[in-house]
C-alpha cells in the first residue's frame, strides 16, 4: 500500500487528484483505494485553510442502480502532518474502504471517482465476483 | 464538422451570439446561460446545451449550466411531471451532451437515467447526488432510451442523447445559498465540472 502511495504521488506533477485501488485487498467485504492529492492554495474551490482541505474529498461509488456520494473524511479529525505545504500547493494522501462508506456491498462492478473542489480523479473499476 | 457548422449556424439564429463562450478543442459551452429560461424538456437541446466539436471522435459527457441562479427564499420546489420536467422558481437545470459507445444502446439499458450528477457544497459537508428517473411508459419499454441497437449492423452507431435534469429534483438541493461543484458520471466516463451559485433571498415574483 505504501509502495502504490509513493509511486502516485511521484507522478503526480500536475494538480489534482489520483486513485488507485489495490487488487490484493479487494474482495466482497472491502475495496481499498489510495490516493493523492495536489493542490493550488490559490484555487477558489479549495479551502484556504490547508487542514480543512482533506475534509473536502468527495467520494462518488456506483453499482447498477446503487450509487453514493459522501465526503469520508468531513468529521475527521485532521493534522498538520497529514497535509504538506510547499507554498503553493497542499497535498496528501489518503485511504478508503470503500464499504466503510457505502450501504451496498456484494457482486458487481463497482466505479470510483473522487474529487476535490473543481478536481476530478481518474475512475477505478472494480469488478467483485 | 459539417454537423458542427450547422448547429452552430442554428444556434446563432436563435440569440445565441448574445453569449460568449467557454471552448475547449472538444466541446464549446454557451456561457452565462440560464438553462431554466430555455428548458424545452428533459430530453431535448436547447441554447444552453453544450456544443460538441467533434462528435466524430468525441466520446464522454458534457455540461453546462448558469454561474449563478437566483431563488425566491419562500418558494418551495415542485414535483416533477409524470414526464419527468419540473416547473416553478426553484429549479437548477443543466444542460448535457452525450456520446457514449455503440454498446450502450443495448436495449436493455436506460442510459439517461444511468448518469449520477453530484453537487458538492464547497462549505459544508453535504454531497447531493442522483440520478434522472424513468417516468411513466419509460420503465415498461422494449427498446434503448436513445434508440434500437442491432449489434450486427450498428456497432458504428454510437449511442448520443440530451438531458436536462433538474438538480433541485433529482439530487435533493435546498433553497438555500450555497456554492456548488457539480459534475456528471457515468460508468468510466465523467463529465467537465462546474461551478454555481445558488442565492436564496426576497425576490417579487410579480415584476
Amino acid at each position: 500500500m505504501n509502495t502504490n502511495n509513493t509511486s502516485l504521488v511521484q507522478n503526480l506533477l500536475e494538480p489534482g487528484i489520483t486513485i488507485s485501488s489495490s487488487k490484493e485487498y479487494t474482495d466482497s467485504d472491502i475495496i481499498i483505494i489510495n490516493g493523492v492529492y495536489k493542490v493550488p492554495f490559490t484555487e477558489d474551490s479549495i479551502p484556504k485553510q490547508q487542514i480543512l482541505i482533506p475534509k473536502q474529498i468527495v467520494l462518488a461509488v456506483t453499482r447498477n442502480a446503487n450509487y453514493k456520494a459522501l465526503k469520508p473524511f468531513s468529521d475527521v479529525v485532521v493534522f498538520k502532518d497529514d497535509v504538506h505545504d510547499d507554498g503553493k500547493y497542499s497535498s496528501g494522501k489518503f485511504t478508503i474502504n470503500v464499504f466503510d462508506y457505502v450501504e451496498f456491498n456484494g457482486a458487481g462492478d463497482y466505479y470510483v471517482l473522487c474529487s476535490l473542489g473543481k478536481y476530478l480523479s481518474n475512475i477505478i473499476n472494480v469488478t467483485i465476483e | 464538422m459539417k454537423n458542427v457548422f450547422i448547429k452552430l449556424i442554428l444556434l446563432y439564429f436563435m440569440g445565441y451570439t448574445a453569449m460568449s463562450d467557454a471552448e475547449t478543442k472538444d466541446y464549446t459551452l454557451p456561457e452565462n446561460c440560464n438553462v431554466n429560461i430555455h428548458f424545452k424538456g428533459v430530453n431535448v437541446p436547447n441554447v444552453c446545451s453544450p456544443v460538441i466539436n467533434d462528435d466524430e471522435t468525441f466520446i464522454g459527457i458534457v455540461i453546462n449550466g448558469p454561474g449563478e441562479i437566483i431563488w425566491p427564499e419562500t418558494e418551495k420546489p415542485q414535483e416533477a411531471s409524470p414526464f419527468g420536467s419540473t416547473k416553478g422558481p426553484v429549479r437548477l437545470l443543466i444542460a448535457a451532451e452525450f456520446i457514449f459507445p455503440a454498446s450502450y444502446r443495448d436495449p436493455k439499458r436506460r442510459v439517461k437515467n444511468e448518469i449520477l450528477f453530484v453537487a458538492v457544497n464547497l462549505a459544508t459537508k453535504d454531497v447531493y447526488s442522483g440520478r434522472q428517473p424513468a417516468f411513466g411508459k419509460q420503465r415498461k419499454r422494449k427498446k434503448s432510451d436513445i434508440g434500437d441497437y442491432d449489434p450486427t449492423k450498428d456497432s458504428d452507431k454510437r449511442a448520443e442523447g440530451s438531458i436536462n435534469p433538474d438538480l433541485v429534483n433529482i439530487c435533493g438541493l435546498p433553497n438555500k445559498n450555497a456554492t456548488y461543484i457539480i459534475y456528471a458520471t457515468l460508468e468510466n466516463f465523467k463529465s467537465n465540472v462546474l461551478m454555481i451559485s445558488t442565492v436564496s433571498k426576497e425576490v417579487d415574483l410579480e415584476h
